[in-house]
């Protein structure tokens, strides 16, 4: 071999592994922070950069039909089952909804016996100000310690080891209508929680505990003057319309502000090389949007807070002077992708709108937004201005039936969250596609009661499946490819090294489907209905197993739950309409199983 | 028509004031304090305006409800001597009066409150009830039981002859002010079929007859059951987080006064307690109408179906079609 020969074969294998390199980058935006503990589940959202991806590929796409049920355990509770079993060490960790036990089994021994459990006592009175079920999404397992909250506003710290208390706050007043559903966000030192409750009239805040003592770190509101937001000379929103002074309280009615929700029940993200966390506000209260005229600052958007201090760094608004209860409190996954031939460093969020946005976790510019579902009350994301374009014929308005929603008011997604795969690129989104009609009415503010003033009713959206689980390829802003389920999907999804990603059903069918084509591999029929969050870990034993808690609740599976009648279609908020079928697919019970392939 | 109006939240109060004669509803220059909103801690938001429809010049007198307590002159001394009824914020008595006085046509960034009090006012509180020839309506200055009766100035004269002449036809009977003793709260309660020694129902079978047979009573229920946000938990009773009202399971008891007791006490599970919020004899409407969701009582008494949300229901579209079509100029598709 020539010298020169040997020099052109160096340069084609540099140019080879280049394109690779840059093919590789360009299709596989990479998780912004890497997961510390990739053989266990520790918090919900599995890493700071909230992927919810497995890195353990023991089970894959060609063993996986394989699977069997390796473990179960009664959780004793028969309300909707939406968090995720939580794995830390050797020990599995399981908060089901009100009462809010906790249950911690020893995985090292057979039959993984309890180790312990923890009952909170949560007041009873709390269910009555659960707007849509009386869930728990989730506990947080970080050093020795479990972070957990209650349905009536307490945030606790438990010894992991024994499940004694270690301390406990009283952060959340339902006398206001404040309730806590979301799990604890547990990052930098702090415990960061919010408020549920936009349908009672709350003013919606998101905390930061100290993890050590639980005292109070500092506190935000969503909505009221720039003081009580933490907005600060720090606050650099990208779009004009998210500037000013106190829009919290000018771009309400009088005073309006201080019932007009902005809740923080859903997901949080972590960037630490920007020390900012990420977090989403619900959707302003009332739902009759006439009596709230403005853009209703700082609801139905996404804040950037420093996570030290809360300070908001930026703020965009999904969904300004919201029409139809899209909270935007849904899932934040941290990427770093290559788009438009440069590095950006940006958010995913999967709206509830029916639009996926990619917004630079920086600046809060956003850079694209897609619609991934049926879509018919925004007609299109401005990229100028930020602003959503909303359909005029679709608006509501008070004495009218405004028909042919899409989406309803649980939104083309709830709160279920989706997961990222590395290894595809493809961002895994559990979805619905239904459709409502909306009658506006007064809506009268007493404290501690529904605030909310319309008529809802749902169903299916066009084809007459209520559910879709799509694969979306972010960097091409399309759709890889997607499932078309009959009932509508609540449950979280979860994705895996061995190309494979899970997810329930309602009707109880846990599934596992290949992650490039969405082929189904294996499926499973569990007890009650899946609302949950499967996970993935390795246990004591050095194998992969597979975890998810089976147990229908939760707005789509409230029919069941609540044992709510098919004859008002205008049962749990319009939801009871669009699954008048579910009383005889599912029935309650919480119990949480977990797979592995035969030993 | 004109009114102003003004809100104290710090206090709970909404503030009405006449500023000129509008028909017979406000004659002369007069403040109101509408006193359900301190004890329901009831805030104002803006709404779209109902106000033309709702407030009818010509309408007759709400100076006898009791609802209101009405100040006259004194209206003015109360306020900057209280000092109760002034936003801590705005210690300026006068100023805060003027700032904060809107009028309900006015242009002001007040218009949307004002339109919304006034709403709230005429919808809710301020019956201006008819004067029906021979009625005794009028002639009590207390009247509990007055409450709304949507009928139109234009109509209430044919109102009036057709009550006339409906006469003969037996109908109904509309007590608008209940008995002597109906709206009062059960002596003892009962939440279990099984009682020891003897069991009395003659309590219940009062209160049944007084208020399930009756469709004022069950009407009256029905919008309640929404005002009072009631239709926030159990939806329209096929229920939400609280539980479905129109099947047979009952956890606290499905009979009239056991409905009452639990919408007046609460239960532990979530029901909040109203005891003291809601006018007794409202409470015992709510609970008729809560009756007729299971299908207890005489059909002609019940209320009429809200068909018009499902989205298969042809007359649903109809309605709206029909309403929508003089407001607008015709589109097609």
């Amino acid at each position: 071999m020539s010298k020169r020969e040997l020099w052109g074969q160096v340069a084609a294998a540099s140019v080879l592994i280049g394109t690779c390199t840059a093919a590789l980058a360009q299709e596989h935006p990479r998780p912004a922070v890497a997961d510390d503990d990739g053989d266990h589940w520790t918090m919900p959202s599995k890493n700071f950069a909230a992927t919810r991806f497995s890195p353990l590929a023991d089970i894959d796409v060609d063993n996986v039909k394989d699977l069997k049920v390796d473990l179960t355990f009664s959780t004793g509770t028969l309300r909707g089952h939406e968090s995720p079993p939580i794995v830390a060490g050797d020990t599995m960790y399981i908060v089901t909804p009100f009462p809010n036990h906790v249950y911690a089994l020893d995985l090292s021994k057979a039959g993984a016996p309890l180790k312990w459990k923890f009952d909170p006592k949560p007041l009873p009175a709390a269910q009555g100000v659960a707007c849509c079920d009386v869930v728990n999404r989730g506990l947080t397992v970080v050093g020795d310690s479990v972070y957990l909250a209650t349905l009536d506003g307490q945030a606790i710290a438990l010894e992991a080891a024994t499940g004694k208390e270690k301390w406990r706050v009283q952060v959340g007043d339902i006398n206001k209508g404040e309730t806590i559903t979301m799990a604890p966000f547990i990052a930098n030192g702090k415990m960061y929680i919010g408020n549920s409750g936009g349908e009672y009239g709350v003013r919606g805040w998101i905390i930061a505990l100290d993890t050590a003592t639980g005292k109070q770190v500092w506190r935000a509101y969503n909505t009221g003057p720039d003081q009580d937001v933490l907005i600060g000379s720090d606050f650099k929103p990208f779009y004009p319309t998210e500037q000013g002074k106190d829009l919290g309280v000018s771009s309400w009615p009088p005073e309006a502000w201080r019932i007009g929700g902005g809740t923080v029940w859903g997901w949080v993200a972590f960037d630490p090389k920007l020390n900012l966390i990420y977090h989403g506000t619900g959707n302003p209260g009332p739902w009759n949007s006439d009596q709230r005229p403005g853009d209703n600052k700082w609801t139905g958007g996404i804040f950037a807070r420093d996570a030290n201090t809360g300070a908001a760094r930026w703020f965009y608004q999904t969904v300004p002077h919201d029409l139809y209860d899209y909270d935007g409190i849904n899932e934040l996954i941290l990427l770093d992708a290559a788009i438009g031939g440069r590095e950006r460093h940006v958010v995913v969020r999967p709206e509830r709108n029916g639009y996926l946005y990619v917004i630079d976790r920086e600046t809060g510019e956003v850079i694209s937004a897609d619609a991934y579902a049926n879509v018919n009350t925004i007609t299109a994301v401005d990229l100028k201005t930020g602003r959503p374009t909303y359909n005029p014929e679709k608006k509501p308005q008070v004495g009218k039936v405004v028909r042919d929603i899409c989406p309803p008011a649980p939104g083309a997604k709830d709160w279920n969250p989706s997961a990222y795969s590395p290894q595809t690129g493809l961002l895994y989104i559990p979805h619905l596609n239904m459709c409502m009609n909306w009658e506006s009415m007064e809506a009268n503010y007493i404290a501690g009661t529904p605030y909310v003033g319309a008529n809802t009713v749902m169903y299916a959206g066009p084809g007459g499946n209520r559910g879709v689980f799509s694969a979306w390829d972010i960097v091409n802003r399309r759709e890889a490819w997607s499932i078309k389920e009959d009932l509508p999907l609540w449950s979280g999804a979860m994705a895996t090294a061995g190309n494979l990603v899970f997810y329930g059903t309602l009707d109880g069918t846990f599934k596992a489907v290949d992650a490039r084509s969405g082929e189904l591999k294996w499926s499973f029929k569990t007890g009650s209905g899946i609302i949950g969050q499967p996970v993935s870990y390795k246990g004591p034993d050095g194998r992969q197993y597979i975890a998810v808690l089976s147990g229908i609740g939760g707005w789509a599976g409230a029919v069941v739950a609540g044992d709510l009648d098919i004859r008002d279609p205008t049962a749990a908020k319009g939801f009871v309409n669009a699954v008048t079928d579910l009383p005889k697919k599912s029935s309650k019970g919480g119990m949480l199983y977990v797979f592995s392939l035969p030993h | 028509m004109c009114f102003r109006f003004r809100i104290d939240r710090s206090a709970g109060v909404l503030w009405l004031r006449s500023a000129a004669s509008i028909g017979s509803c406000f004659r002369k220059r007069r403040e109101y304090v509408l006193r359900p909103l301190k004890e329901l801690q009831l805030l104002y938001t803006p709404s779209a305006s109902y106000i033309r429809s709702a407030a009818r010049p010509g309408s007759s007198s709400c100076e006898s409800i009791p609802a209101f307590e009405r100040f006259e002159n004194d209206a003015r001394k109360k306020s900057s001597g209280g000092g109760k009824l002034h936003s801590p914020s705005r210690p300026n008595a006068e100023a805060s009066r003027v700032g904060e006085w809107g009028k309900v046509f006015g242009s002001s960034r007040w218009s949307g409150v004002a339109r919304d009090a006034a709403q709230r006012f005429f919808s809710a509180f301020c019956p201006c009830v008819p004067r029906v020839p021979g009625g005794n309506l009028q002639s009590s200055p207390v009247l509990p039981a007055l409450r709304i009766l949507r009928v139109k100035p234009l109509l209430s004269g044919a109102f009036a002859l057709a009550m006339l002449a409906a006469a003969g036809c037996h109908r109904e009977n509309r007590y608008f002010q209940p008995p002597q003793g109906s709206d009062v709260a059960p002596a003892e309660e009962q939440m279990s079929p099984l009682v020891a020694g003897q069991q009395s129902l003659q309590f219940r079978e009062q209160q049944q007859k007084e208020y399930e047979g009756n469709a004022y009573h069950i009407s009256e229920g029905k919008r309640l059951f929404t005002w009072y946000n009631c239709v926030g938990c159990h939806a329209h009773g096929g229920g939400d987080s609280g539980p479905a009202l129109m099947d047979d399971k009952w956890i606290y008891g499905g009979e009239i006064d056991q409905i009452y007791l639990t919408i007046v006490q609460g239960r532990p599970n979530g029901m909040p307690a109203f005891g003291g919020k809601i006018p007794s004899q409202e409470i015992w409407e709510i609970a008729a109408y809560i009756r007729t969701m299971g299908g207890h009582g005489p059909k002609a008494a019940r209320s009429g179906r809200d068909d018009h949300m499902q989205m298969d229901s042809e007359q649903g579209r109809k309605d709206e079609e029909l309403k929508a079509a003089p407001s607008t100029a015709p589109e097609t598709g």
